[in-house]
């Protein structure tokens, strides 16, 4: 813990070659060590559904363990260590990760940092090719799974609200990819498809590798040793569209069969991650839907009693915020009306020192308690690095005490309404 | 007197007050977060029970004990406590289960002010027919909530099918018609009977000192003048080993189809033991041992595409009920069905693979070190296991003493053909656009 800043030790961070990097951060916080690995590609049509599903095969098997069963037995045999892959989206970026996750050696007989250490790198470099492409079995079963997981966005209800919202709002952006691609996406790739694109991004894609736990920056570099000489060379890095559109609403009604119904209103911003303005639109967001203090939480349930769920989110690193309430149908406009005035009141500057107070010290905290959680703190850093912001989390802190009234008013001003979803329920 | 105990260089305080509170803290060296959680012995399945005094059964409406947690929110001049806790930076919630209802809030300072707060909220109840009615309109949103979710539908369908009586087959957050049945005078009887320290209690997590939380909890208790009281009667009626139906089928507008399985326990250990606890880590050992990932057999499903990587399983244990269930999203809803029975049966007639069962051995060691890493997730199991009459920091301790014969033996006795549910949620005939 520092003293001055009451923050644990941050990343040190060494160069492994050319835009590969390790990050570590030596503490004896944790019980667990976690370790990831994150590589970075920019989201595009043609490659959206093979880098989706790439990390999918690759943990099916690898040259060294090159069945499950291998795997799980190796891993099993570290004391039940967990290795996740998969994809998600940061802006326009399409970033693959590898986590795994290991109890601490002091805690055990026998060490397991480096063994898992071993275990992670062969997933990512070493995939099991059967002639021109990846191990055919393995792609045609993960492409069946993909499938159902495409598919099955629509089971949550709320969340395909969001999903649906944004593809309406991003229609000729890269950013409309799922970070999964499509059905049919998924279904036209072959094994050698899927060869090509893990040669490409082995050759190409940067990597961070991050440590948070109990190892030493020299332990975990000398883990990864023997495999910094697949760096390759560096591709562009990828900048994230950030644009506020035309200023024109749309409306767009979809209806399922279900019992309530789901209204998402989308505002674009044109804030990229970078601009100092970030914050005072992160702390709009506080004062509008982030919390429980918040202006839709109190309009929208407790005094209207209209919704359970009613709030909002902020997207720094597309630019993008989302109000969304969970409603009977019949109440859509009174609902949407309550909702759009609370945007409105923003704009206007109706804006309490209560409200002000309230959501800094709810973001301050929020972002000091990331410090609890090593993806988090991980995902913080990377994200920096990925945006080209690389505030440390003490400048984050100090940015965010200093966000006034007058910036959020300001920030209000470059909210653009640019879609109203109304998932609406019908039997 | 202070039980200090320490698991994995784990500390843990525990203390009971006068009243009758029991004070823990789980000890985070490092971390930023500071944590408590006010919880009482008291949930959804607490739905007909002797109030304090009387000889005579109350019956309340489904989903009280929800409600309640709701209503406990608001104070006396209309505003939500919630506001107190975020104008403060800190983080504050509540949830309902079956037995156990918990109000934490979580922050990076100022521990002391958040659980005064904590404290005199959760204690002062204050509820008006208004207030009430308001309510009302919030929860039956939420209950909408839970009637579009396809995996709340299928797991309530299989404890109403597998369950004649007893009340863990009662949804907590109850049912449209039955939160209407709620009135003020219902919320403030169940609070008097399910909110008096004897029946709660608070556990704490964080880099803080115990005596100084000790001393503050003992100055709130101090000051509200509790009488000590037996511990609540709860009526729970006698279950049959029957199951009510073996089969339940729905149809929503979901992808593809959800399938909940499980098999009821027909005589689960009454009030708890070191036994009990230990036959439940067999129990979950069994399964990892039979159905988990380090089963060739999960692999030949997964390669089928008749079960994905949401494939969950466990036992639960309940107050006087327990069953094993099995949760998977399936395009082939009865190949898994078929496929997970024949397993289970097998290892039931020709044995647990030893090695199988040490591998889920050393999976659950790991997995305690995970939920120690977590401080929120610590204290919620840490609660839910002694309302429970369990110990969670024993588990370490017992796993290493639980053998395959424990496993064989909960296999005998839970898989049959006579206790088994299927529940499935299928996608609407005519098909997913």
């Amino acid at each position: 813990m520092n003293r001055m800043t009451g923050l644990p030790p941050q990343f040190a961070t060494v160069r492994l070659g050319t835009d590969m990097h390790l990050h570590v951060a030596s503490t004896e916080t944790f019980k667990r060590t976690t370790v990831a690995a994150f590589c970075r590609q920019p989201l595009a049509e043609e490659t959206v559904a093979a880098v989706g599903l790439l990390p999918r095969v690759l943990r099916r098997g690898n040259s060294q363990w090159p069945t499950a069963m291998d795997l799980e037995r190796e891993l099993d045999g570290l004391y039940g260590t967990h290795l996740g892959t998969g994809v998600q989206k940061i802006g326009d970026t399409h970033l693959s990760w590898f986590v795994l996750n290991l109890p601490g050696d002091r805690y055990l007989d026998q060490p397991v940092f480096a063994k898992g250490i071993r275990i992670l790198l062969q997933t990512m470099f070493s995939p099991v090719i059967e002639g021109e492409g990846l191990k055919k079995d393995y792609v045609e079963q993960e492409k069946q799974l993909q499938v159902g997981r495409i598919r099955s966005l629509i089971n949550n209800k709320s969340s395909w609200a969001v999903f649906r919202c944004l593809q309406h709002m991003y229609q000729d952006d890269p950013f409309r990819h799922y970070e999964l691609g499509t059905v049919e996406g998924v279904k036209a790739l072959s094994a050698a498809d899927l060869l090509r694109q893990h040669r490409r991004q082995t050759a190409t894609a940067p990597i961070d590798f991050y440590v948070v736990g109990d190892v030493s920056l020299s332990e975990a570099q000398q883990a990864l040793q023997e495999y910094t000489h697949i760096a390759g060379k560096a591709q562009e890095p990828v900048r994230t569209q950030v644009t506020s559109g035309t200023g024109e609403s749309r409306t767009v009604v979809e209806e399922e069969v279900m019992g309530q119904g789901w209204i998402v209103l989308g505002f674009r911003t044109d804030v990229r991650y970078s601009a100092p303005e970030r914050h005072a639109m992160s702390f709009l967001n506080g004062v509008l839907g982030g919390f429980v203090h918040s202006k839709l939480f109190l309009n929208v349930r407790e005094k209207a009693g209209l919704a359970y769920q009613a709030n909002s989110g902020y997207n720094a690193n597309k630019g993008y915020l989302l109000a969304i309430a969970g409603i009977d149908p019949a109440k859509y406009q009174q609902a949407l009306d309550i909702m759009l005035k609370q945007v409105d009141d923003l704009r206007r500057g109706n804006i309490t020192a209560m409200e002000m107070d309230a959501t800094r010290s709810r973001l301050l905290s929020r972002m000091r308690l990331t410090q609890d959680d090593a993806i988090s703190r991980m995902m913080y850093h990377l994200t920096g690095n990925i945006e080209g912001s690389r505030a440390t989390v003490q400048e984050t802190l100090e940015r965010i005490a200093a966000v006034s009234k007058e910036d959020v008013i300001a920030a209000a001003q470059r909210l653009r309404l640019d879609t109203i979803y109304f998932l609406k329920g019908v039997n | 007197m202070t039980l200090q105990r320490q698991v994995y260089g784990q500390e843990v305080a525990e203390t009971q007050l006068d009243s009758g509170l029991t004070v823990v803290l789980l000890k985070k060296p490092g971390f930023t977060q500071q944590f408590a959680a006010f919880a009482t012995h008291y949930g959804g399945m607490d739905t007909s029970f002797l109030a304090a005094g009387e000889q005579k059964v109350t019956h309340v409406p489904d989903g009280i004990a929800h409600f309640l947690e709701h209503k406990l929110f608001e104070e006396p001049d209309g505003t939500d406590v919630s506001q107190q806790f975020s104008q403060l930076g800190m983080t504050s919630n509540a949830y309902t289960g079956p037995y156990y209802t918990v109000y934490y809030f979580s922050t990076a300072d100022h521990f002391n002010a958040g659980l005064n707060i904590l404290l005199n909220f959760v204690q002062t109840p204050w509820f008006t027919d208004a207030t009430v009615a308001k309510e009302q309109g919030i929860i039956e949103q939420e209950i909408r909530t839970g009637l579009d979710n396809p995996l709340r539908t299928a797991y309530f369908n299989m404890l109403e099918s597998m369950y004649h009586y007893h009340p863990v087959r009662i949804r907590v957050e109850g049912t449209v018609e039955s939160i209407n049945r709620i009135t003020k005078e219902l919320l403030y009887q169940c609070h008097d009977t399910f909110y008096h320290p004897g029946n709660m209690m608070l556990v704490a997590t964080g880099d803080l000192d115990f005596k100084a939380i000790e001393e503050q909890v003992r100055r709130d208790q101090a000051g509200r003048n509790y009488q000590r009281r037996d511990a609540v009667a709860r009526v729970i009626p006698t279950e049959p080993p029957s199951v009510v139906r073996t089969e339940i089928a729905v149809e929503m507008k979901v992808s593809r189809p959800r399938v909940l399985m499980g098999f009821k326990h027909d005589a689960p250990p009454t009030g708890a033991s070191r036994d009990y606890q230990k036959q439940l880590i067999a129990a979950n050992l069994a399964l990892s041992a039979v159905l988990g990932r380090i089963t060739p057999n999960y692999w030949r499903l997964y390669e089928k595409g008749v079960l994905t990587e949401g494939f969950r399983f466990g036992y639960s244990a309940y107050p006087g009920a327990g069953f094993v269930w099995i949760d998977g999203e399936s395009e082939d809803a009865d190949s898994l069905v078929d496929a997970v029975t024949q397993e289970l049966w097998r290892a039931k007639e020709q044995g647990i693979h030893p090695d199988n069962f040490e591998a889920a051995r050393r999976q659950e060691i790991g997995s305690f070190l995970s939920v120690l890493d977590n401080p929120e997730q610590f204290a919620g199991t840490f609660i839910t296991h002694r309302f429970n009459g369990l110990d969670f920091l024993a588990n370490p301790e017992l796993l290493s003493e639980v053998s395959l014969d424990d496993g064989q033996d909960f296999l005998q006795q839970l898989i049959r053909d006579d206790n088994r549910v299927v529940s499935l949620v299928e996608p609407l005939k005519g098909g997913v656009d």
